[in-house]
């Protein structure tokens, strides 16, 4: 793993100039798929979402074991411990219907992907990045006129 | 945690310090993980509860350090796991709908339903073999994606260190925390250890090896 993180890092920060990194937010996926292609884009997503998805997996499995651990044994004189193998896994899943109530109410409610939305008036002038053939980070200005 | 897509954010975390501090503070933290991992699978060894999946790692830690240590590991696991999860669900819900189309919520409730019928499996074994095929392709889209990108390698980026831009405090937080959730995943060594050390005798190796190759 260290290995292979540090011939990433070499070889993104070879890539990509330092100002581009210092500007990037979040991955590398976006500008690296300026220079490289959308090829990038499409394997990041891939690798974010297995990568993401076998984490959640994990995680949880820790979350299950954590809290099964610490309930009463089963056949205990608790309520717990009387409570059916079914029951106990319900209980003991919970909390991820918790996590999955949240991260919905979260999604919903806007705060975990809040727009952005730029009010440019007509007549001003918009700065962006754009990646030239020669696969350089580049800025250019453009002044935002009236479509007619 | 997400190791492999941590890598995606690691050179923008390690922006500040360039690619040689870059390079050494990497492997720190893999010297610090690997001597870390290696002690908690002879932990895990020694103690039958964990060894023979009897418990998991609030029970070794009642086992060898008591009950105020187990109630503090819990407490900060539980948590801890809790904040993840939620941010799992949304970056994959997210992802998946800006790949699709489909709304993030239906992603959600798939992924919700994927990781319950793992929940409900009881048995590893299934979940080692998707571990390892998953891992296995990730490698390969990391290597892909290094390949693709080789041909717009410029030594200069590499050696020109006077554009660096100014080492703040703050960026010492992103190096930090990138570099933990690519690296520190020690509770798999406790999640895997009782299934893969019934097939590797030697201990420590044999947790080590499970760490390496169930890291997502």
């Amino acid at each position: 793993m260290t290995i292979i993180a540090v011939l990433w890092l070499l070889v993104i920060v070879g890539v990509l100039s330092p100002a581009t990194l210092s500007d990037a937010k979040g991955t590398v996926v976006t500008p690296l798929a300026a220079l490289v292609g959308p090829a990038v884009n499409l394997l990041g997503s891939l690798l974010v979402i297995l990568s993401l998805g076998l984490a959640t997996i994990q995680v949880s499995l820790a979350q299950y074991y954590s809290l099964e651990e610490r309930l009463p044994a089963p056949g205990s004189v608790s309520w717990v411990g009387k409570l059916p193998p079914t029951q106990r896994f319900w209980l003991c899943v919970s909390p991820m219907a918790l996590v999955l109530a949240l991260a919905l109410w979260l999604l919903s409610s806007g705060i975990a992907n809040p727009a952005i939305k730029y009010k440019i008036e007509v007549g001003s002038e918009v700065t962006v990045a754009v990646a030239s053939r020669s696969r350089q980070m580049k800025q250019i200005t453009i002044q935002v006129c009236r479509w007619s | 945690m997400p190791a492999t897509s941590g890598l995606l954010a690691l050179p923008i975390a390690l922006a500040n310090v360039g690619p040689l501090w870059g390079v050494v503070i990497i492997f720190c933290f893999g010297v610090i993980n690997m001597l870390t991992v290696a002690a908690l699978a002879e932990t895990v060894v020694r103690s039958g509860v964990a060894r023979f999946g009897l418990g998991f790692l609030g029970q070794l830690a009642q086992e060898y350090l008591g009950t105020a240590a187990t109630t503090l590991l819990t407490l900060a696991l539980v948590i801890s796991n809790f904040l993840v999860l939620i941010i799992f669900f949304l970056g994959v819900g997210g992802t998946l709908a800006g790949a699709t189309g489909l709304p993030a919520p239906i992603w959600m409730v798939f992924l919700f339903a994927v990781t319950l019928y793992f929940l409900s499996r009881r048995s590893l074994n299934a979940t080692v073999t998707t571990n390892l095929l998953i891992v296995f392709v990730n490698l390969l889209i990391v290597l892909t994606i290094l390949l693709l990108a080789l041909p717009a390698f410029q030594w200069r980026n590499l050696t020109g260190t006077g554009a660096l831009p100014p080492f703040t405090p703050a960026a010492l937080g992103s190096i930090v925390g990138i570099l933990s959730a690519t690296f520190l995943s020690h509770f798999l060594v406790a999640t895997y250890g009782p299934v893969i050390l019934r097939a590797t005798p030697v201990a420590a190796l044999g947790c080590v090896a499970v760490w390496l190759r169930l890291r997502p």
